[in-house]
Order: structure tokens, then sequence, then C-alpha cells
């Protein structure tokens, strides 16, 4: 059986996290550069990346755990699901497509790549068996995270991350359902026809 | 005077709008919000509570997945 320690486990956890924060950071970057609103598919895509990044806070906060993984597997499961069908949606010629494509691809279809990935990075990141043994788990020195500043940092970025998705998805479509494909920020056009 | 009475009207009219809103468990920001808690109450070591958060918001997500995948197409086929 392969041995993996607690600490690059969680080193590894946390550079993973922080990939998940690149790829919604980029899908900020994408919404706000290019003036272009996130679809409700495309944000229950972000629902599933906040998930995953999730299961690795747990892995950065309590060690790596088999259930961690199993929490990320979901999310990138429902990701993953979600990707298709918004694939699909567009495979038929003469359908159209949703936002810019980047390299030739579209968000949804990258956003189903990376659910992929995680997929297979999660199975491959159970093998490692080392990591959830007590007798290798930190020392209560090291504190919460392990005592990794990467770690800590990964984490406040995620939750930073999820915060502000929270901001911007109720600002796009309010209280109510969204629209679907969005065409303004919902409750600032609101707030601005009432002023 | 009465400028300044207009002026302070502004904002509860809006929030006279909002409250006309359909308020609900029908929001997608609700999704984010509800994983953004099960991560700070995982960070406060309530990781039962946390558990129960995420569980709630995968069911949740689902429901959005199969509303959004059965309401009908705004393409055409």
């Amino acid at each position: 059986m392969i041995i993996l320690a607690p600490h690059p486990s969680r080193t590894l956890n946390a550079i993973g996290l922080l990939v998940v924060c690149g790829i919604l950071i980029a899908a900020y970057a994408f919404q706000f550069a290019l003036d272009e609103l996130p679809c409700p598919l495309c944000l229950l895509q972000r629902v599933a990346l906040v998930g995953v990044g999730y299961g690795l806070c747990l892995n950065l906060i309590y060690g790596a755990k088999p259930h961690h993984y199993g929490i990320m597997l979901l999310s990138a499961i429902y990701g993953g699901s979600v990707s298709v069908r918004q694939i699909l949606l567009h495979i038929v010629p003469g359908t159209g497509s949703y936002g810019s494509p980047v390299l030739g691809l579209h968000y949804y279809t990258w956003a189903g790549i990376c659910f992929f990935l995680v997929i297979l990075g999660t199975a491959v990141m159970l093998l490692f068996e080392g990591q959830y043994k007590k007798a290798l788990v930190d020392k209560p020195e090291h504190g919460r995270f392990g005592g990794q500043p990467l770690a800590k940092l990964a984490f406040f970025l995620m939750l930073f991350l999820a915060a502000a998705n929270v901001v911007t998805t109720f600002l796009e479509c309010g209280p109510g359902i969204c629209d679907d494909p969005p065409t303004d920020y919902k409750l600032i056009e609101e707030l601005k026809s009432d002023g | 005077m009465q400028g300044k009475i207009e002026n302070r009207c502004i904002p509860t009219l809006s929030l006279r709008s909002l409250r006309s809103w359909n308020w609900g468990p029908n929001m997608i920001s609700l999704l984010f919000a509800l994983l953004t808690i099960a991560i700070v109450l995982a960070w406060r070591d309530h990781w039962r509570l946390s558990y129960l958060v995420f569980a709630v918001t995968l069911a949740m997500s689902i429901y959005w997945l199969d509303f959004h995948a059965t309401t009908p197409l705004s393409i055409k086929l």
C-alpha cells in the first residue's frame, strides 16, 4: 500500500483548494471583464465547485479522511451532471452556445473537464492510506490547519469566494428564480428603477 | 424640508419593492449561503451541523438541477 503522511497530504489538499479558487476567480474574471452573466446552470456548476472546495476545507481543518473525499466526489459528480446537461443542451448543430469560448471550448465544457479531473484526483488521493492513520496525525502543537500557512491561505480564500458568490448571485437573480438567460443584474436594476 | 423628506424616502421605497418580491427557498444564492455557513461551521468545530448543512445544500442543488433540466427549452431544436 502506498504511504502518504498527513503533512504532505494536507499540502496537496491546499494546492487542490487553491486550484478550485483559481477556477472560481477565472469565472469572475470572465463575468466582469466580458460582462457575461452566468446562467442558472453555470451558477449550479459554481455551487458544485464550492462543494468540492468544502470537502477540501474539511481535509485542511481536520486532516484527510475518506468521507471528506466522499463529499468532494458527491459535489464533483453533481457538478459534472450539470455540465453534461448544459453540453447536451447545445450539442445539436444550430442550437447555439452560451458565453464566449475559451481556447475553443465553452465554460461549461471546461467545467465538465474540471469535474472529471476532480473525480480522478480524488480517486488517486484515496489510494494513499497513510494519511488517515492516527499515529501519523499532526501533533497538537501544530494547531489548526496543521500549522501550514498555505492551508490557512487556501481556506480563507475559499471562504471569501463562497461569500462573494452569495452576494453576486443575489445581485444577479434577486430573491426569486434566476432568469434564463440572464440579461442584467436584476436586483440592481430593480433598485435603480425605484430610485 | 420637503426635499429632505423625499430623499429619505428613496431607500424606503426600495425596501418596500424588495419586500414585494417572492422571497423563499427558490434562490440559487441560498445554496452559496448554505455552503458558506457549512465552511464556517466546520472551521468553528461544529462538524456535525456542518455536514447537515452540506446535506441540505446537496438536496436543494439536486432539486435545482431537476428544475433546470425539465423546464421548457428556450432554444429551438
